[in-house]
């Protein structure tokens, strides 16, 4: 009966030690997992953001692809601030943060949406080029849209 | 009785050695049992936790596609992925116990899907300028059954030619479907779209097994009206819903619940009022630059985009304002903007 008890004991021990050491392989696949979800996100969130038919310039309403209508850029950004615009973009975007920054020539920049998470962990930003088009003066600049996602 | 007195010793040890046994097996039974339970117990909790994770990829793989699919516009898309079954509602799709946002993106599907393929279609909505993308999907399980007046009916016969060729469809008409001619064809899902024949149907014969639902359209007064099965045939579902542009008509086509179409319909609306705002914004940014020049007018407070924006304030949106506002707005880019080589509206 000692003996038998003692083996179990051991047993058991072996047991635990494996199921902690699994849990923790575990914890560390989930995490990744997390982590990839999250620049998953990020990602899909810039290709929806550069396909953004309110920002896209367009000749005829045919688009122009990578490219964003300086005008439709400000509109954009004193409509988004509106309580329905926050509404609505809040629903698309989540707790992102979208600024295009024109890089050259150097100056200027817009911020498209603002929603930062409270307590974030983490915050990756994702660096997307795009030509800027400015309809009064008929000119190309070169910009970068910076995609925050807080998480 | 005699051995008792010479061996009492021996009885007595014997009989504890028969209890220790006894105790032994009973403690081994015990402990067996526990650890039986124990690895059962994970082996279930483990089942359950490799299906949670199978479905967590799976929709979070199936969430890329659909990112894909809304912004590569009028392709169509036949995607083979695992067996699974896919709930759709206005805001998330569910696989098993994971699910997903759909956030602003418009997808019009039926509320369960089926099968280990599925098929998606992408159209712009432009009204007139591009508002956003629909996304049509539905599975090679759902038949599309478009019943018309006669099989020469070219309104019927137009939209059952504007649906993707890939789609699980066919063509009928109306005395084809009241002879009881039309068969199941091995199909889990039939949804029967009726073109200017009607409000209600008899129950289609030889369907009875098969799960189905309908879709009624009146193209001369376009609108359109869900149809449910009921024992008596297939009777309207919810109101009558007004469609301007066929985008909107194949959305009806493509969701068979009324109250999912209502509202991704209300949500396609407020983003046409959100995209319209910025139009009228930007409008008014560049109408300084054109004051005094033969541009000017045509910006500043654009009496068309500020009609689509109060149109679509509501839901249901003022269907004759929208169509007005839309016509005049292409009217001015295309007759008026481009001739004078103004800037265009969009």
């Amino acid at each position: 009966m000692g003996e038998t008890i003692a083996i179990m004991f051991v047993f058991f021990i072996l047991l635990v030690v494996g199921a902690v050491f699994y849990m923790n392989l575990q914890r560390t696949t989930v995490t990744r997992d997390i982590a990839e979800a999250y620049d998953l996100r990020a990602v899909e969130l810039a290709q929806t953001i550069s396909f953004l038919p309110e920002a896209q310039c367009t000749e005829s309403n045919v688009v122009k692809a990578s490219c964003f209508d300086i005008y439709k850029l400000i509109g954009l950004s004193k409509v988004a601030a509106t309580p329905q615009g926050r509404d609505l973009y809040s629903n698309e975007f989540g707790n992102t943060k979208i600024l295009l920054v024109k890089v050259y020539p150097v100056g200027g920049e817009w911020t498209l949406y603002s929603n930062p998470k409270a307590n974030f962990t983490n915050a990756p930003v994702t660096h997307i080029p795009i030509a800027l088009y400015n309809t009064t003066s008929d000119k190309y600049y070169f910009g970068v849209l910076e995609v925050t996602t807080y998480q | 009785m005699t051995k008792r007195f010479r061996f009492p010793g021996r009885r007595s040890f014997g009989r504890k050695a028969q209890d220790e046994s006894q105790l032994n097996w009973i403690f081994i039974l015990i402990v067996g049992a526990v650890i039986l339970a124990f690895f059962t117990f994970i082996v279930v909790k483990q089942r359950a936790a490799s299906e949670a994770k199978f479905a967590g990829k799976v929709s979070q793989q199936l969430n890329t596609i659909l990112v894909g699919a809304k912004v590569s516009s009028g392709t169509v898309q036949d995607i083979p992925t695992p067996e699974l079954s896919i709930r759709f509602t206005c805001n998330d799709y569910y696989i098993g116990p994971a699910s997903q946002r759909l956030g602003g993106r418009i997808v019009f599907a039926p509320e369960f899907l089926e099968g280990d393929r599925l098929i998606t279609w992408t159209m712009d909505w432009n009204s007139p300028f591009k508002v956003t993308s629909f996304l049509y999907l539905t599975s090679p399980f759902v038949r599309y059954s478009i019943i018309g007046k006669s099989l020469d009916d070219p309104k019927t016969r137009n939209l059952f030619e504007s649906l993707p060729q890939k789609l699980n469809k066919r063509f009928f008409s109306i005395e084809d479907y009241n002879a009881g001619t039309i068969s199941e064809d091995g199909d889990k899902y039939v949804r029967f779209i009726f073109v200017d024949v009607g409000d209600s149907f008899n129950f289609p014969v030889g369907f009875d097994k098969v799960e189905i639902s309908g879709l009624t359209v009146n193209t001369n007064s376009h609108q359109l009206q869900f149809l449910v099965k009921s024992s008596s045939g297939l009777i309207t579902s919810g109101p009558k819903y007004t469609y301007i542009e066929p985008e909107v008509l194949y959305g009806g086509v493509f969701a068979d619940k009324y109250d999912n179409y209502e509202c991704i319909m209300k949500r396609a609306y407020s983003r046409l009022n959100m995209v319209s705002r910025v139009y009228l914004e930007r409008l008014n940014e560049i109408a300084p630059v054109y004051d005094a020049t033969n541009c000017e007018g045509f910006y500043r407070n654009n009496p068309n985009l500020d009609l689509l924006v109060k149109s679509t304030v509501n839901y249901p949106p003022d269907y004759p304002g929208v169509a007005d506002a839309k016509v005049a707005l292409e009217e001015t880019n295309i007759k008026k903007l481009q001739l004078l080589s103004c800037p265009l509206i969009y």
